[in-house]
């Protein structure tokens, strides 16, 4: 026999069905907004998930305004504020800093202080000399061993510098500073905080590969491939947890090769030549200035000393991958680090604590 | 013995699952297309269906970006260093290659089981 009444438990169903379908519809209204901009000699890319259209339109103004001034002012060989301080440093004299590049300086002090010197904003002299100061660099060479050494003898340090309110001096003529490793970070710091102000509680800003992030993607986490230093692709993801920055220092950002050798853009304070022992250097902290500095500094530190200059800059999430090939994870780096390759790679969890 | 109503909510049912791995189940991190970016112009975006070779004139001169199983590179540009071309195949959604002297951009979008950001 063939009804064509529904049954009460048939119309509860139709009901629940319905509700189910509507709350999906309802869940999958989003937006995301996304605008690039070129800053700090790369692609700043941000995205806003569920910012209304003004929010997001105010963001990406400010946005505009703010990149292209730090971009100008934080260039170290080009006139603008820190152009012209890298002028007058040498003298020894005292003149005012510009107030944008006071608290740059303050901080990476503080920073360069914590790692031992291993994150050097100070030897500016050193980066022009191996000719990363400018954009292509293609057909450059190693410099003479003799010029490397001259520049080590002197030694520029953060000490040097003297800060007094907005009066500044360096003791040591051969400071000159490069704030390459650290005002990328520090510039999407503050101009997360403008977005924050907006009201915007989702973004990322992607600064050339390195993240500033707030919130999530609706319910789910904000979801960051970190790219394989041994290739192309995608070595592991990481699922983002609120509010926090993921920086990476790789051998293979800029570079040249010559005579069959490569020679990257990380240089080493110590020897005045690029770092050796790393491929990569992944490290999350909450602070986009920080973790700019320390993915730096761990490079330089290499395999033999990253545990002790982690330790002195209070990170704790971290993964390098060495010259080998094989991957050191912090543990709560390795709780939250998903590999993405076919073939896992060889892998250890080291701890801060025991090293 | 099923009624009409019965077998409606069985057929609405398998209708209805089916829209939930359509939705849900995706494949895993499939690029959809590009956007290509040219200076200050609005993005321009490009299927990765359709392997083909693209000319985007930017400030300098050509870029020569290559679209092949579902990848897009950087195979050309007038920049001295060439790290846009250096910096290979692009297929996870996030990622991106530039060449800043030629004011070129690639970005690479995907379904929503994607990469938001690729860190490198």
């Amino acid at each position: 026999m063939i009804t064509t009444q529904a049954t009460p438990a048939v119309s509860r169903l139709w009901l629940a069905g319905l509700i189910t379908i509507l709350g999906l519809v309802g869940c999958s209204r989003e937006t995301l907004d996304e605008k690039q901009f070129l800053a700090f000699g790369t692609v700043v890319e941000i995205t806003l998930y569920n910012a209304d259209a003004e929010q997001a339109r105010l963001a990406f103004k400010t946005a505009d305004a703010d990149l292209s001034y730090m971009s100008r002012a934080w260039h170290p060989w080009k006139a603008g504020t820190l152009g012209r301080m890298n002028g007058l440093l040498p003298t020894g004299g005292s003149f005012s800093a510009g107030p944008s590049v006071v608290p740059l300086i303050s901080k990476s002090q503080t920073l360069s202080s914590a790692s031992n010197g291993l994150f050097n904003p100070a030897i500016g002299n050193l980066i022009k000399l191996w000719g990363f100061d400018q954009d292509d660099i293609a057909d450059s060479s190693p410099p003479d061993r003799a010029a490397i050494e001259a520049l080590l003898e002197q030694h520029p340090t953060m000490d040097d510098i003297i800060l007094e309110g907005i009066q500044l001096r360096s003791t040591n003529p051969a400071v000159l500073l490069d704030f390459g490793a650290f005002a990328k970070g520090y510039g999407i710091g503050l101009l997360m905080e403008r977005i924050k102000a907006l009201g915007i509680e989702n973004a990322i800003i992607n600064a050339g590969g390195d993240l500033r992030v707030i919130g999530s993607r609706g319910k789910r986490p904000w979801r960051v491939g970190i790219r394989d230093p041994r290739g192309t692709g995608v070595i592991a993801s990481i699922e983002t947890q609120g509010d926090e920055s993921i920086f990476t220092s790789g051998n293979y950002e800029r570079y040249f090769d010559h005579n069959g050798t490569r020679y990257h853009h990380i240089i080493d304070p110590r020897t005045g030549y690029p770092a050796e022992g790393m491929l990569s250097v992944t490290v999350i902290h909450p602070d986009a200035a920080t973790a700019d500095a320390a993915a730096t500094a761990l490079f330089i530190a290499g395999p033999g000393q990253w545990q002790e200059i982690a330790g002195r800059m209070g990170i704790e999430q971290i993964m390098l991958v060495d010259e080998e090939q094989h991957v050191y994870m912090t543990p709560k780096m390795a709780k939250r680090i998903h590999f993405e390759t076919r073939t896992l790679p060889a892998t250890s969890v080291v701890d801060l604590g025991n090293s | 013995m099923l009624t009409r109503a019965d077998s409606t909510v069985l057929a609405a049912s398998v209708v209805f699952i089916a829209c939930l791995y359509a939705v849900f189940w995706q494949p895993h991190a499939t690029a959809s297309h590009i956007n290509i970016i040219n200076g200050n112009e609005p993005p321009q975006q490009v299927s990765l269906e359709q392997d083909q070779v693209l000319d985007v004139k930017g400030r300098l001169g050509n870029s020569r970006i290559q679209i092949q199983q579902r990848r897009a590179r950087f195979i050309a540009s007038p920049c001295n260093n060439k790290l846009c071309i250096y910096q290979g195949w692009l297929q996870h959604g996030g990622e991106l290659a530039a060449c800043l002297p030629n004011r070129i951009l690639i970005t690479v979008k995907s379904n929503r089981r994607g990469f938001d950001a690729i860190n490198y």
